[in-house]
């Protein structure tokens, strides 16, 4: 052990422990407990600490797995991939550029059914300026290729996240990446509670499946024509339809052991008098909590599982609750005049409903969301009736060297 | 000058060893994108005519270089390693090289010469003798590097001396090189092929003085009556008439058969040998083989041979460790495929010590 945090994995975990880990060394931890047999990954900041900590137990002795340094993101994702559909319990890791890179690699991950787990450490692309900071990479390109998303809002539903994609990966067949927003959890000391090895020994078997191996000769990414390659895309179509169904299954199943309850989409306080409710995902999520607590008329609903998006079920709580208007709060933006990708997702999720809503783009970059800008949205949505004009705006834009607010609609 | 001596190998005593490779990464080099429809690539020779450099009025084919793979390899401090070209012109020494390979602990490289009649335009039936005469002239010389603890020895086989004559009548033989004969004689063109080969075989000769053996001729000897003729791929692919590939692909897995029998799994990047045997529900494989992308195919092949050990090292693998042979053609490992080619070669000379400290109590 050398690196300091990662000391508590080393021994066995036999009760639920309360400590304090950054999100990256806390994956690192979860991921251990799931004995994973190759690890392979390129190195990108904010994910780093991730496969540091994941090096620290094997070379130290706590995890045998075969830890492999390769030399850029689409040899992590090759190598992953043919690790995984090989026999290998297999985890890799990336943010922003990295993503990127690999994305020729990402869709024979979900053709070849391999269950494979990948964290990203969100943060944005590079342009027209590096940066290192939180937006949502993940949710600009790549969410259509047929990887499970699912996507944490603070470090103990990140280190939950690590056992969870296992046991969604392994029960779907499908690649799983959780996310959790760069620095902001990545390098965030939190309070969490570690579960037993034990326990998740319990929940993460290594079952049997298809692998490449000479004991069963088979073909694998050869060439088709046009006379196949619809039904193949076919059949992956029909084999994610259950997905949402199995990843509750394990939510529920997470209940069961841990006694942290999970849900494809989390709702708070959607009783309101205004029957308006922010939507949003991973880390600003916490943030709006708290800051509810003085502002009791607005509700929240959090999208947990971002891929295979739950429609049926962001429909349902919407029309359950009675919600007219939704406040979407997104950190990646549209240069195109259309909206924002987690907007567009869910405005055609409520097409039927014709749910009346506002998109605004926040903390590109790491800039922090605050509580004014909470209150800036609220207000703004307040005077708007119907969906008119145009449907989303930047918010906590500089627009003098001492001024930071919104722009007009 | 005596004759130099030659160092006989004989097929059951390579057959006979315990060593065993991480991986064969095996190039069949074309010399152009193929399957794409001959294009230029880092391992066409230079003037010769592809579809992205053609010969033309002013411009008389390739710019530049061919692109010289096997050598450096040896210089990239890999600590075991087994280099080889091969050609299956020549296929007793060929598939003495692959087995040579495969039962040498490390990991090994084998470029081979290819023959495209499509490509290099001529006649299908043509493809053996000028594939012969490629080495016969001294363009394709035949050798090996056997680095041991980090240090080369060099031996060869034939080819090291350029025959000025037979080298312009391999040029004339192909259609890519016909605009350096017609309508003119282009000697300025002919002439820098010839020293373009001849200061890399110059180098190559070096190499072997400085980093040779007492026995500096490897002269592989195989009884060909208790060969098995190969099972690994169908016959029914889809290759051309003549294609060099295709007799590639038979040699490499007839001494990889009788190696490995079919405990072997193979890796193909996007190529002519990968759509020509993999098609529909009709594949030629009858052993594992896998395509992921076209330039992936040596890291994949890295993975499955260190996931079949890492599971065995954990007690999750019954099996024996298979054999794992990858195979890349039509530029991959020159050009989009070399970052991945170079780094699972240097990685997988050293995976056996890493899974022998995970092995340690």
């Amino acid at each position: 052990m050398s690196i300091e945090p990662m000391r508590i994995f080393f021994k066995e975990i036999k009760e639920p422990i309360k400590t304090t880990m950054i999100g990256n060394y806390a994956v690192a931890g979860g991921v251990t407990q799931t004995d994973p047999d190759v690890i392979c990954a390129f190195p990108i900041t904010p994910q780093t600490q991730s496969v540091e900590g994941l090096s620290d137990v094997v070379n130290h002795g706590r995890l045998k797995a075969a830890f492999v340094n390769v030399e850029s993101e689409l040899a992590a994702i090759s190598y992953s991939t043919a690790a995984c559909a090989a026999g290998a319990r297999t985890f890799t890791a990336t943010a922003s550029q990295g993503y990127l890179l690999m994305t020729e690699a990402l869709p024979m991950a979900v053709g070849w059914r391999i269950p494979l787990t990948m964290m990203i450490s969100a943060r944005a692309f590079n342009s027209p300026n590096l940066s290192i900071w939180n937006s949502w990479e993940y949710t600009q390109v790549n969410s259509e290729l047929g990887w499970n998303i699912i996507v944490s809002e603070n470090v103990q539903e990140t280190y939950d996240a690590a056992i969870l994609s296992v046991m969604i990966s392994e029960d779907t067949l499908f690649p799983t990446i959780f996310v959790h927003d760069g620095f902001i959890i990545s390098h965030s000391v939190q309070n969490l509670t570690l579960i037993p090895d034990e326990t998740v020994k319990r929940m993460t078997p290594k079952k049997p499946r298809h692998i490449i191996d000479p004991s069963k000769p088979g073909t694998w990414g050869g060439i088709v024509t046009p006379d196949y390659f619809m039904e193949g895309r076919a059949s992956l179509e029909e084999a994610k339809k259950p997905v949402l169904g199995q990843m509750e299954a394990n939510f529920k199943r997470f209940k069961q052991e841990t006694d942290r309850e999970y849900k494809l989409i989390e709702s708070y306080n959607l009783d309101n008098p205004s029957k308006t409710a922010f939507c949003t995902m991973g880390s600003i999520a916490g943030n709006i909590i708290s800051w509810m607590t003085k502002n009791k008329d607005v509700g929240l609903i959090k999208i947990r599982a971002f891929r295979p998006f739950p429609y049926e079920e962001l429909r349902k709580i919407v029309e359950e609750n009675g919600i007219e208007k939704l406040i979407i709060l997104e950190k990646s933006d549209s240069l195109n005049g259309l909206l924002p990708p987690f907007s567009m997702t869910i405005a055609s999720a409520l097409y039927p409903l014709k749910t009346i809503f506002r998109s605004f783009i926040v903390g590109l970059g790491g800039r922090d969301v605050t509580r004014d800008e909470f209150d800036i949205a609220k207000k703004k949505m307040a005077t708007v009736n119907d969906m008119k004009g145009p449907l989303y705006m930047y918010l906590g834009v500089r627009e003098t060297k001492e001024k930071i607010h919104g722009v007009n609609f | 000058m005596s004759k130099p001596e030659r160092n006989l190998i004989n097929f059951e005593d390579i057959l006979a060893r315990k060593e065993k490779s991480n991986v064969l990464f095996f190039n069949y080099d074309n010399e152009a994108f193929m399957n794409t429809g001959i294009q230029e690539s880092g391992g066409t020779p230079p003037f010769a005519s592809t579809t992205t450099g053609p010969a033309g009025e002013k411009i008389p084919g390739k710019i530049g270089v061919k692109q010289d793979l096997v050598t450096p390899f040896a210089f990239f401090g890999t600590k075991k390693l087994f280099l080889a070209t091969a050609n299956p012109a020549y296929p007793i020494d060929f598939m003495g090289k692959v087995a040579d390979a495969l039962k040498s602990n490390g990991s090994a490289f084998i470029q081979s010469y290819s023959d495209c009649m499509r490509g290099w335009r001529h006649g299908a039936s043509d493809a053996l003798k000028i594939s012969k005469m490629a080495t016969d002239c001294g363009y394709w010389p035949l050798y090996t590097i056997r680095v041991e603890d980090g240090m080369p020895v060099f031996t060869y086989f034939r080819g090291l001396d350029v025959d000025k004559e037979k080298f312009v009548e391999y040029l004339q033989s192909m259609g890519r090189f016909r605009h350096l004969f017609k309508p003119q004689f282009m000697e300025k063109e002919i002439d820098e092929i010839i020293y373009f080969t001849k200061q890399r075989n110059d180098k190559l000769k070096g190499l072997i003085d400085r980093f040779g053996t007492e026995k500096p001729v490897d002269f592989y000897r195989i009884n060909r009556k208790t060969l098995e003729p190969q099972t690994h791929l169908q016959p029914g692919h889809g290759l051309c008439p003549g294609c060099g590939a295709g007799m590639v692909l038979n040699q490499l897995a007839t001494a990889a058969q009788a190696v490995a029998g079919t405990n072997i799994i193979y890796v193909n990047n996007t190529s002519c040998s990968e759509v020509s045997t993999s098609k529909d529900n009709v594949t030629s494989w009858n052993v594992p083989w896998v395509h992921h992308l076209f330039e992936s195919g040596a890291t994949v092949a890295d993975a499955i041979s260190t996931t079949k050990k890492i599971l065995k090292t954990k007690n999750l693998y019954d099996r024996e460790i298979p054999w794992v042979i990858h195979i890349g053609g039509d530029g991959s490992t020159y050009d989009i495929g070399f970052q991945f080619l170079k780094a699972a070669l240097i990685r997988t000379s050293s995976f056996v010590e890493m899974n022998e400290y995970l092995d340690q109590k």
